[in-house]
């Protein structure tokens, strides 16, 4: 039977054509090959081209970070993270780089992270241990911690995260490079893969979107989300604008801002961070749907002035961000025309259809894990992911689609976002009375 | 009786020389000793507190239990010049005087003469005695200008070293001697250096330990998020905040901005920290230390005990009794370690022994003082039990008349029977050649096992003694 399904698949896709795989197939051809295929590729090249180049500038940046010695504040906002924190603050002590100060604030955690700061501050291994009982919100954190930092760089950590050895200083060297770059943002990869199928197709997503996909944005100079998992500013342009807003997504956020300051943002691949990511698609969607309305809350009504032409107009900011839309808003809202129309026109081929469908999103997964494979520095790790392709089309193509969709809509319509429990009311309220 | 040049003698029913000082230039206070009391004029305060001192002071036993009364129009309120003093009246009442002189008296007569005790015992004693004759025990009163706050007059006056730590030591072996017992009234906190109370208690900086710290509160602005120290919102010419991120005014705590907590800098480290440490810097010493490490004393009331009283009476009698050595004999404290083994043996092996004491009363209990002229009643009557008791029986003079006897391996059945025994001989060997039928002689045994507590067994014998 199963033999006989595939006779009449491939007779029929032989028949069909070349142009009706193109004309079915559509979407994938005209905007997803070009954008996260040959794009990727395009870089990864030319970006092992570039590094090459750069290879003595490099060096120098580097040897100019060890003779200028700066202080760099590390700071960790957080609530409830105290399980964390200890082996957080081991990997830091185990940095190459070592003039640095930990400034970690907790904001209003109800676990043991009160006793086990003051117990790390007692030992040394943090400078300062801010604690604020009632809960102020990440960003607020953030700012507390940043008001008290006397470094020349700040780096901002979460809590649940931990470094490749070389991490702090690789983070720093780009701001030797150029006296531009504001902002650099770490590779954020997870520690958790091995866990279950959900943290194991989340860490090629993230070998794909952030170690390849912002590298990639990175050299297009369209990098536009410095992590808040780890990335690291320079002390003026945080100086210029007292640090971080309200959230959610006030990572993006403030990269959006740096760069309207007509700073540089770029991506530093080899600073390596390892994070967890959550173990459960009820968890995962709850993290995914927040990611996402901010996209509408802070890209489409906050920063809409990128799309004007005022002083701090940019093109390339303006780029970034229209590219962050229509990549993520418009072909999502787009994908579910083009998913209508296949069912109501090809309602009698679809049986050929989709496993025509999941067998081009295998190849093309399979491309761009191997172009992330290129980049990536753990190369031996990541290959066991391979096992996981086959479910990048149904968790990315769909899963994740179908999150992001709900939120944008969700948000567009609702402003619900101003509703998470993610900031306390009180300053949610706020922010909503005050349209930010 | 005094010189005539002394105060004013004043007229009194019983003929007692009562005198009233009202000129206090060129006293001298031995001279004081022959009068049965002494009124004070008080309006001359520091010199009527002085020779209230000097008298409550001497180590003359007619001195310092000599009745002192304060003649003052007001109300007296000077705590340390009441605990001296026997009361004060605001008029001479020769008859009040008198009563209360005569109450003195009495009490003064059961005191025993003849103490030779020298030293603290000598103070101790003092204590005792000024205690019992005045039915008052030793209150604590405020005392700014001494080491730790508070001083109990008597010992102070008595303590010419006036030192803080003594004076503390004096107290815990009044307690643990259990002349007095106490009653908590405050508790103060000490040097470890030099034993003082008065402390200047500062906030530091953990790092450097600086007390020039700054603390400030730290303002969150819902709105943008800022937070920073209170400083960071301020404004020239205006008492409004206003937030140094987004320019707005700050209106209203708890809707548009909070005060989530409060942070130090360290003006000399540039340290910031919201956990300050407390230190305490000794007045008196200058030593610097964590307020956990000052030594925590309570300041209590002492009240006299009945050991307390018989003491202020007898001297101190019971405890030379473990001076005293018999052939045979184990001191109470080796009985003590004796006794221990016992029990922890008995929890190895299945076995039973028996402790048991042999108490000996009488109406004129002088009989068995540890006086050297009765010292050789209670060794004949202690080498008699050892030559009547079990080779194996380890024996001990107890605290009160009594002799304590251990008994390894023998229950307490056999134990009682022997006990019962030695008890009958010993009464009537001793009312026979001392002619006295008061004397009696008892006897009480406890069983031991491995689940037998040590202290309750000793109690239990002790306390049988008591019981009587």
């Amino acid at each position: 039977m199963i033999d006989q399904f595939w006779d009449d698949f491939f007779r029929f896709w032989f028949t069909a054509g070349a142009g009706k795989i193109f004309s079915t197939f559509w979407y994938f051809f005209l905007l997803e090959v070009p954008r996260y295929i040959l794009v990727d590729i395009l870089v990864v090249i030319l970006s092992e081209f570039q590094e090459k180049m750069r290879w003595k500038k490099y060096q120098i940046a580097q040897n100019t970070l060890w003779s200028d010695m700066p202080l760099i504040s590390i700071i960790v906002p957080g609530k409830n993270e105290g399980q964390h924190i200890y082996k957080l603050v081991t990997s830091l002590k185990e940095q190459t780089y070592k003039n640095f100060e930990i400034i970690i604030v907790d904001d209003g955690s109800t676990d043991d992270t009160p006793i086990i700061c003051k117990n790390l501050k007692e030992l040394g291994l943090i400078d300062v241990y801010f604690r604020n009982d009632v809960r102020g919100g990440k960003a607020s954190a953030a700012n507390l911690a940043f008001r008290y930092t006397t470094g020349k760089f700040i780096v901002h950590l979460d809590a649940d995260t931990s470094f490749d050895v070389d991490s702090i200083e690789r983070i720093i060297i780009p701001f030797y490079l150029d006296p531009k770059i504001g902002a650099v943002g770490g590779n954020v990869r997870v520690r958790n893969a091995d866990d279950n199928i959900c943290t194991s197709v989340q860490s090629i997503e993230y070998m794909q979107t952030i170690s390849l996909g912002r590298k990639v944005a990175s050299l297009l100079g369209l990098y536009k989300i410095v992590s808040g998992a780890f990335g690291a500013f320079r002390r003026e342009p945080l100086e210029r604008i007292y640090g971080w807003d309200i959230g959610p997504g006030l990572d993006g956020d403030i990269t959006v801002k740096i760069r309207k300051m007509g700073y540089k943002v770029v991506f530093e691949s080899r600073a390596v961070c390892l994070t967890n990511v959550p173990t459960t698609f009820k968890a995962l969607r709850k993290q995914r749907t927040r990611w996402s309305k901010s996209l509408i809350r802070f890209r489409l009504r906050k920063h809409k002035d990128v799309f004007f032409p005022i002083w701090s107009f940019s093109f390339l900011n303006m780029f970034a961000s229209a590219e962050n839309i229509f990549f993520s808003l418009v072909l999502d809202l787009l994908w579910f025309v083009y998913l209508i129309t296949i069912l109501i026109s090809n309602a009698e081929f679809l049986i050929f259809i989709f496993p025509m469908k999941i067998i081009i999103y295998l190849f093309a997964s399979i491309i761009s894990f191997l172009a992330a494979l290129a980049v990536s520095e753990r190369k031996r790790d990541d290959m066991k992911l391979a096992l996981y392709l086959p479910l990048m089309m149904f968790y990315m193509g769909y899963y994740l689609r179908f999150i992001r969709t709900s939120a944008y809509l969700n948000e567009f319509f609702t402003r619900n976002s101003y509703k998470d429990a993610w900031n306390p009311a009180k300053s949610s309220r706020q922010a909503k009375l005050n349209k930010i | 009786m005094a010189p005539e040049t002394i105060g004013k003698k004043i007229d009194n029913d019983k003929n007692k020389d009562i005198r009233l000082i009202t000129q206090f230039a060129g006293i001298d206070i031995k001279e004081l000793m022959f009068c049965h009391a002494l009124i004070l004029d008080y309006s001359n305060k520091e010199s009527c507190l002085n020779l209230l001192s000097a008298i409550r002071a001497s180590s003359v036993e007619s001195l310092y239990l000599m009745p002192v009364f304060l003649l003052s129009m007001e109300t007296v309120k000077d705590e340390y010049a009441l605990q001296l003093a026997d009361g004060v009246t605001s008029a001479i009442q020769p008859e009040l005087i008198e009563k209360a002189v005569e109450i003195l008296e009495r009490k003064k007569e059961s005191l025993s003469k003849n103490q030779n005790v020298e030293g603290k015992k000598r103070n101790l004693l003092k204590l005792l005695r000024f205690s019992y004759t005045r039915n008052l025990g030793l209150a604590p009163v405020i005392d700014p200008h001494g080491r730790f706050g508070y001083q109990y007059p008597l010992m102070t006056v008595t303590n010419v070293k006036n030192n803080p730590i003594e004076e503390v030591e004096l107290i815990d072996t009044l307690i643990s001697e259990k002349y007095y017992t106490a009653r908590f009234h405050d508790r103060v906190h000490l040097c470890r250096t030099c034993g003082s109370g008065f402390h200047n208690y500062r906030e530091t900086c953990p790092k450097c330990s600086s007390s020039n710290l700054k603390a400030e509160n730290l303002v969150h602005h819902f709105v943008c998020a800022y937070v920073g120290p209170e400083a960071d919102f301020a404004k020239p010419d205006t008492d409004m905040l206003t937030c140094p991120k987004c320019d707005r005014t700050l209106r209203h705590i708890g809707v548009d901005y909070d005060k989530p907590s409060r942070v130090y800098s360290c003006r000399e480290c540039k340290n910031n920290f919201q956990d300050s440490v407390m230190k305490t810097l000794c007045f008196n010493c200058k030593a610097e230390d964590f307020v956990e490490n000052l030594k925590e004393q309570d300041i209590v009331y002492l009240e006299l005990t009945e050991k307390g009283e018989e003491s202020a009476r007898n001297g101190f009698t019971s405890e030379s009794r473990q001076e005293i050595t018999i052939n045979g004999f184990v001191s109470y404290s080796t009985f003590n370690i004796f006794l221990k083994y016992e029990i922890e043996r008995l929890k190895t092996a299945s076995l039973v022994s028996s402790a048991g004491s042999i108490v000996l009363t009488a109406n004129n209990n002088r009989i068995f003082s540890l006086e050297k002229t009765n010292s050789n009643l209670l060794s004949e009557v202690g080498e008699f039990i050892r030559n009547n008791a079990g080779g194996s029986d380890i024996l001990s003079l107890g605290r009160e008349n009594s002799i304590l006897i251990l008994c390894p391996d023998q229950s307490v059945e056999k134990t009682d029977t022997k006990l019962q025994r030695i008890a009958l001989t010993i009464e009537n060997l001793l009312r026979t050649n001392l002619k006295d039928d008061s004397i009696r002689v008892n006897y009480f045994v406890q069983p031991l096992n491995g689940t037998t507590n040590k202290e309750s067994v000793l109690d239990g014998l002790l306390m049988q003694r008591a019981a009587l």
